[in-house]
């Protein structure tokens, strides 16, 4: 079973993202921060990352950089809701493979999983 | 209002309790930012707050919630960077904004409820963004088709020496996105990945700055087929239509590089997860009751213990159990006391509502207040907690109302022109002190005598018997109001005798300072705790009650010759005081007069509203520790009760609200055709 | 009526209130316990007898007798606290005697006429006819909202006795 960690300051948000991604056969791995899920990602060694751009402490860029030293090869969609298009682009342009828009579509957030484990 | 599909009651009760956190916290925020426009971590976070419920209200399908979020985002994005600097208009509109919200989110919880309506308070924060009149970044229709340069050329037909095949695509996106940038990104991404582009219109900096619309073209060298790169660009979202031909030309030209991740100074080395649970406060409630019963069964197996000591105390197996009962006994203690001690809490709580408070009444009031907080962190019983806000919105508002100057009148008496409210929480023992202090012109005691003489509450004689000192604390007592003219928020001293009413009733104690010219200090005392309080236990009726030591002057006997009436009312000579009798059995109206027992009595003499009044009892028991159990609601209506407790041999006695019970008592007599006793209430006995 | 008494069978407990046999869902009742020291409330309604004490819980007894109208009657050594649990309230209720648990089909439960009770039925279920007695069925439920209703009212209150008392 893939694994996914969800990475959201937001509870609810991260909740209820990683409910979708189980009840579609993923173990779920869940932070609440920046720093937690740099931590829990080389405990955990999930095969992708979604990754929410607001966050508290250490944002979704900053950790995403940091993502990105510990494993050059971590597959990270960006989770974002409207009027952050820059930082979106910021991201995708330091390595982020994908990007998913808030309020979560179901099916998008399985079809960008999909998309980074292949 | 209806909910998005799939969101469950859990879902809701998640989403619920994450917004209310978020709410508080735009509350508090919002008005320390009028203050603090210049600290960007609190910038920060305010925007966070917004955006959060933006995108967790959309979720449940909370639309308007959603929407008017994102109006204050919006408002907040420009303050952020710079483009709207925080000015009074900006806080009214996102405090405004917040009233909305919270309306908004009550509709959760009364479905019935009429929607409330955001058009208004939406209009109020786009209006600021409109009156920056900044201009809307153009964006210009991309109508020239793509031709490579010569630096393009040459690196074109380099590729293709290398065996590559150019092809050149065109990528229209859906007219209704909003991510055309990010998805153009997400097309260099995925092109950079199987190829070499060798130039786009626009180009990677022009779509960065937001200059795209629908269209996007790019030439790229791959080896990739046609069918392949067309199936990777269509799995990009909002990708409506991709046309790819083989390029036949060729040209160089510089890739954009991609910005490699730059080492830039982060915050490494705190990597910990955290060590903290959140946990519902009834079950701390229950976990404390639970305690409770412990503590309870202790009594009673440490009384069981004694018994059995005192009766078999050579036996080894006694003695071996009493070893064994002091340990639990001390054990349930520590317990107690731990569990005691989560239940505390920071009053930040209370005070972090506050500004917001302060903030609106001294803009109605046109007065300018700089409102100072400290010792938050300070802890008490969450019990306590709930009891501490109206006292302060009380006090902050005289402090307000009738303390700061009007700005006019500061200047001309030499201060500055915002005056100070001092906010400050302490332990001091056992107790909490909470200190509300402003440099506004003080409580004349000149003002307060004649207003007391005039209210006939004192007679010139006796007024002048009182220090400075004891004739301002008369702001406590009803109906003495100092105002020259009564505003809207309060008259000085209109609401203070119930804020005293109520904290003597909880064990605590109000009283104020004040230097004429340089300000008022209130000063609040309570217990850290209200789970647990030191009480009487006396006997009336046949029936044991409680009377918490907070509300008792003391204790004795009294000789039914003590007794004498004054209008039928049973009062006596008490200290030299004239003290108005109550019969505990008779309030209770389990007796009346017809039957009065009159030997062997006890008077418990007590305080109420400034006064004392004599409760006659038959006995006086023991002093004991009370652990405070609510009643059902059902027993909730009986006035002058404020809990129960279970005794160590199991039984419950009554926990007496000394307050309510006096004064319900006196309301009924006056109303009531069956008039028994009429108290008097003998003013001279304040101190 | 009540969608549950559709069901085919329906287990009451049963006990005695003067002369007559009523019946409580099973589901509501949470133990019965003998008899214990009450203490009295001040200025509770007429017919609550006050608190007991349930292991470290504080909770109301109510006299249904009294709440019904009845004459106090029998030996207090034989009653019996019900203790029953609705709508997050937890309440005692004093019965001269329990006498057993039965199923009772639902089809010989019928509503209640408005003759027998004076239009007041709001807090009868219905009465079942069983071969060998009636058994009037209490929706509690119904009586604790009348209760909060009445919760002001003291002992000194006038008329504050529902008519209940007349079925016969």
């Amino acid at each position: 079973m893939a694994t996914v960690m969800v990475v959201d300051d937001a509870m609810f948000m991260r909740k209820k993202c990683a409910q979708v991604l189980s009840q579609n056969g993923y173990a779920v791995v869940e932070a609440a921060s920046g720093v937690e899920a740099l931590t829990a990602y080389q405990q955990e060694k999930p095969d992708c990352v979604l990754l929410d751009i607001t966050m508290p402490d250490m944002d979704g860029i900053q950790a995403l950089r940091e993502l990105l030293k510990v494993d050059p090869d971590a597959k990270v969609s960006m989770c974002s809701a409207m009027g952050q298009q820059g930082i979106v682009i910021e991201a995708l342009k330091m390595g982020a493979k994908d990007f998913v828009v808030k309020p979560f579509d179901v099916a998008r957030v399985i079809g960008s999983v999909k998309k980074m484990i292949g | 209002m209806d909910l998005a599909a799939g969101i469950t009651p859990e879902d809701l009760n998640l989403f619920i309790q994450e917004a209310d956190e978020q709410l508080q916290l735009l509350d508090e925020d919002i008005v320390r930012l009028e203050k603090e426009f210049d600290n960007p971590d609190l910038m920060q976070e305010i925007f966070r707050a917004a955006h959060t419920l933006k995108g967790s209200s959309a979720m449940v399908g909370h639309q308007r919630l959603s929407d008017l979020a994102h109006a204050m985002e919006n408002v907040l994005d420009q303050v952020r960077k710079g483009v709207l600097s925080v000015s009074p208009l900006i806080i009214d509109a996102l405090l405004h904004g917040l009233d909305i919200m919270r309306m908004l989110r009550k509709e959760l919880d009364s479905p019935d409820a009429e929607p409330a309506d955001i058009t208004d308070a939406v209009a109020e924060l786009s209006a600021l963004l409109t009156a920056v009149n900044q201009p809307a970044k153009r964006i210009t229709e991309q109508t020239g088709i793509l031709t490579p340069d010569a630096e393009a050329q040459a690196e074109l037909e380099k590729a293709c020496q290398e065996g590559k095949q150019a092809y050149f695509i065109k990528v229209s996106f859906d007219e209704q996105s909003n991510w055309t940038a990010v998805r153009s990104f997400q097309v260099i991404n995925s092109l950079s990945a199987i190829g070499e582009i060798i130039v786009s219109l626009p180009t990677t900096q022009e779509i960065e700055e937001g200059a795209i619309n629908h269209l996007f073209q790019i030439l790229v060298a791959s080896n990739n087929s046609e069918e392949d790169i067309k199936e990777l660009l269509t799995g990009i979202p909002e990708v409506e239509s991709v046309e790819i031909n083989a390029y036949e030309k060729d040209a160089p030209e510089e890739a954009p590089k991609a910005a490699g991740p730059d080492s830039a100074a982060t915050a490494k080395e705190d990597i910990k997860l955290s060590h903290t649970v959140r946990v519902d406060v009834n079950r701390l409630d229950t976990l404390m009751e639970q305690v409770g019963e412990l503590v309870i069964n202790r009594n009673q197996i440490s009384q069981l213990g004694r018994t059995l000591a005192e009766k078999y105390h050579e036996d080894e197996i006694i003695v071996a159990f009493g070893d064994s009962v002091s340990q639990i006994a001390k054990i349930i203690s520590t317990l107690q006391q731990d569990v005691m001690s989560i239940r505390l809490l920071p009053v930040e709580i209370v005070f972090n509502t506050l500004p917001r408070m302060v903030r609106d009444i001294a803009r109605k009031e046109n007065k300018k207040v700089e409102f100072i907080i400290e010792g938050q962190e300070t802890e008490v019983d969450r019990s306590v907690i709930e009891q501490l806000r109206d006292p302060l919105i009380h006090m902050l508002r005289n402090s307000i109302d009738h303390g700061i100057e009007a700005p006019e009148e500061r200047i001309s008496a030499g201060k500055p022109e915002a005056g100070t409210i001092r906010l400050t929480a302490m332990h001091e023992q056992d107790n909490i002190v909470i200190t509300v202090k402003d440099d506004g012109k003080g409580i004349e005691p000149k003002a307060i005598r004649k207003s007391a003489v005039d209210k006939k509450i004192y007679t010139s004689e006796n007024i002048s018997k009182l220090t400075d000192s004891e004739a301002v604390n008369l702001i406590f007592d009803s109906g003495l109001s100092t105002a020259s003219e009564v505003t809207n928020v309060s008259g000085r001293g209109v609401g203070l005798d119930v804020v005293k009413t109520n904290i003597e009733s909880l064990g605590g104690s109000v009283s104020v300072e004040s230097v004429p010219g340089q300000g008022t200090t209130f000063t609040l005392t309570l217990p850290l705790t209200l789970a647990i309080i030191p009480a009487l236990l006396v006997s009336t009726g046949g029936t044991i009650c409680a009377i918490p030591l907070s509300s008792i002057v003391e204790a004795d006997k009294l000789d039914e010759k003590e007794i004498q009436t004054v209008r039928g009312k049973e009062v006596t000579l008490f200290r030299g005081d004239v003290l108005p009798l109550l019969r505990l059995d008779e309030v209770f109206g389990w007796s009346d007069e017809n039957n009065r027992n009159n030997e062997a009595l006890h008077i418990v003499v007590v305080k109420y509203a400034g006064t004392r009044v004599g409760l006659v009892v038959e006995e006086l028991l023991e002093q004991q520790e009370l652990v405070v159990k609510s009643l059902d609601h059902f027993i909730g209506a009986s006035k002058g009760i404020t809990g129960a407790s279970i005794l160590g041999d199991g039984r419950v006695v009554l926990i007496l609200d000394i307050t309510s019970l006096i004064r319900g008592t006196i309301i009924e007599r006056q109303n009531g055709d069956n008039i028994k006793t009429r108290i008097l209430t003998s003013r001279a006995g304040t101190k | 009526m009540d969608k549950d008494t559709i069901a085919s069978e329906k287990q009451m407990v049963l006990f005695e209130l003067g002369t007559e046999t009523y019946g409580l869902d099973i589901a509501s009742v949470y133990e019965i316990i003998r008899m214990q020291p009450i203490t009295k409330v001040p200025k509770a309604p007429f017919y609550v007898e006050g608190v007991i004490n349930l292991r470290g819980r504080v909770i109301p007894v109510i006299d249904i007798g009294k709440r019904f109208g009845f004459e106090r009657t029998g030996d207090v050594k034989n009653k019996r606290i019900v203790v029953i649990n609705i709508k997050d309230t937890t309440l005692g209720i004093i019965v001269d005697a329990v006498t057993e648990v039965i199923r009772i089909p639902a089809d010989s439960i019928d509503p209640v006429s408005d003759i027998v009770t004076s239009g007041q039925s709001d807090y009868l279920m219905g009465i079942a006819k069983l071969p060998e007695k009636m058994i009037i069925l209490l929706a509690l439920d119904k009586l604790l909202v009348k209760d909060d209703e009445l919760a002001g009212m003291t002992a000194e209150g006038p008329d504050v006795k529902p008519e209940l008392a007349n079925i016969k």
